[in-house]
């Protein structure tokens, strides 16, 4: 049964904008397409905005942080060095894992970020490392920080006529460490669980730490609870087990593939192994590579 | 509404709803290699080249087709004149019912496109978006990495 929607394909942001104003609630941002035609909305009359023709899809570094644009897709993030300055590379691993290779050739990080399933990787990754959503809109351009986006549904978060062009993430110290970790039933299979873990060091002892777990909730939270326990230690197997155990996630959901008390235990285990490896990486000098 | 394609080398005025998806409205005209397995994106029997790299059909918009170049397994060769990945993978029994194998094949024609000489590790890469249910995937690999050297075989002949 055939909808009656129309599709637009502006060229520049101010038309994109033009849009969203005009259609409200009819419109619909389309970058990659995948969860849009995975699950197409079933209104009429719908305003479909693709935004294929944007130039928005670079992997830059500006002052003090990469910038990644929103068409970018989860194979660019895989192939681009410049990742490699920001979260110990864990973009890179993080990319490599959303879905087999025919889909991560049109998933964007817009989408990703913007539209999140439950499970999806990004992000928990941008939590971890403290990313900007910067988002344009009839009053140009502004920042969003995602302990703020990812509250709810980061649409939510969008003021009418805005949308995001880039997410903004502060490019590493020497001597940070950072990793992110996923359980799937494949490597590229959606999560059951999943961590991304930033550590800062002031020499031997942990002085800041973002510890972010998803695909157990609705959305991608931090546990604070872990992360004070981290600060001001040296981070030793002990350390680390102790600050694990403060590991309270809020509003864990059971589901298909794992119930509620498997996904608690293994985010448990999966924080844990990250929080090792991102302390072992600062301590070595290592990058990130691939690590589940 | 009308979408200005270009199907395996012939540009094409196809007429597709505002709703249709890429895998439905290329098997409504005739391309049935593809097949619509699981049509959330998990089995690749959908896959087809847009623009030279693997997607999905079943989770494209038809629209968003406009004015690219869509590769069909129809697109590679025929049973006359196949394609060498066709021919190593007859050759290597990678095939039994079928029903991956289009898919299959594309996904190896992105990557040897990308990578004329790719690893077996790449090649499991390649190809991890294509579940085959019937023969595993040993034979596939080892169709594609015969399948590299009769292409660089080709590439030589004058």
């Amino acid at each position: 049964m055939s909808r009656n929607w129309t599709w637009y394909r502006p060229t520049t942001l101010d038309e994109v904008v033009g849009l969203l104003l005009a259609h409200g609630d009819d419109a619909i941002i389309v970058a990659g397409g995948t969860a849009v035609a995975h699950t197409p909305p079933r209104r009429d009359g719908l305003a479909m905005i693709d935004l294929q023709d944007l130039d928005l899809r670079r992997i830059g570094v500006g002052e003090g942080a990469v910038l990644i644009d929103a068409l970018v897709t989860a194979q660019d993030l895989v192939h681009s060095s410049a990742l490699d300055e920001v979260g110990a590379g864990m973009l890179r691993t993080v990319g490599a894992g959303m879905g087999p290779r025919p889909v991560r050739n049109r998933i964007t990080v817009g989408g990703n970020v913007m539209q999140p399933f439950r499970w999806c990787d990004l992000p928990v990754a941008m939590l971890a490392l403290d990313a900007d959503l910067e988002v344009f809109g009839p009053k140009g351009f502004r920042q969003i920080p995602s302990d703020e986006a990812f509250t709810a549904q980061p649409r939510r978060q969008l003021a009418p006529g805005e949308l995001l062009v880039r997410v903004v993430i502060p490019l590493d110290s020497p001597g940070d460490g950072a990793c992110f970790m996923k359980l799937g039933w494949t490597e590229v299979d959606h999560a059951v669980a999943s961590t991304a873990v930033s550590l800062w060091f002031d020499g031997d002892r942990c002085s800041g730490a973002r510890v972010a777990v998803g695909a157990i909730g609705p959305m991608p939270q931090r546990l604070r609870g872990v992360e004070e326990a981290l600060v001001g230690q040296r981070l030793d197997d002990a350390v680390i087990a102790a600050a694990v155990s403060k590991a309270d996630p809020e509003k864990v959901i059971g589901g298909l593939k794992a119930d509620e008390e498997y996904r608690r235990e293994v985010t448990r285990v999966l924080v844990r192994r990250a929080i090792t490896s991102a302390a072992d990486r600062a301590s070595s000098g290592l990058d990130g590579g691939r690590t589940w | 509404m009308v979408i200005d394609v270009n199907i395996n080398g012939e540009a094409v005025l196809l007429e597709v709803e505002a709703d249709e998806l890429l895998a439905t409205a290329l098997r409504r005209i005739g391309y049935q290699g593809l097949k619509r397995g699981c049509q959330d994106g998990s089995c690749g029997a959908c896959t087809v080249l847009l623009d030279g790299m693997a997607v999905r059909s079943c989770l494209l918009f038809a629209v968003m087709a406009d004015g690219h170049e869509v590769t069909t397994i129809e697109g590679l060769g025929t049973p006359s004149t196949p394609h060498p990945i066709h021919q190593a993978f007859v050759d290597h029994g990678a095939v039994q019912c079928g029903y991956c194998i289009p898919g299959m094949v594309l996904s190896a024609k992105a990557l040897l496109d990308e990578n004329p000489w790719p690893s077996p590790r790449e090649i499991s890469e390649a190809l991890d978006g294509n579940l085959c249910r019937c023969t595993g995937y040993v034979k596939q690999i080892e169709a594609v990495l015969d399948a590299r050297e009769r292409l660089a075989a080709e590439q030589e002949e004058p």
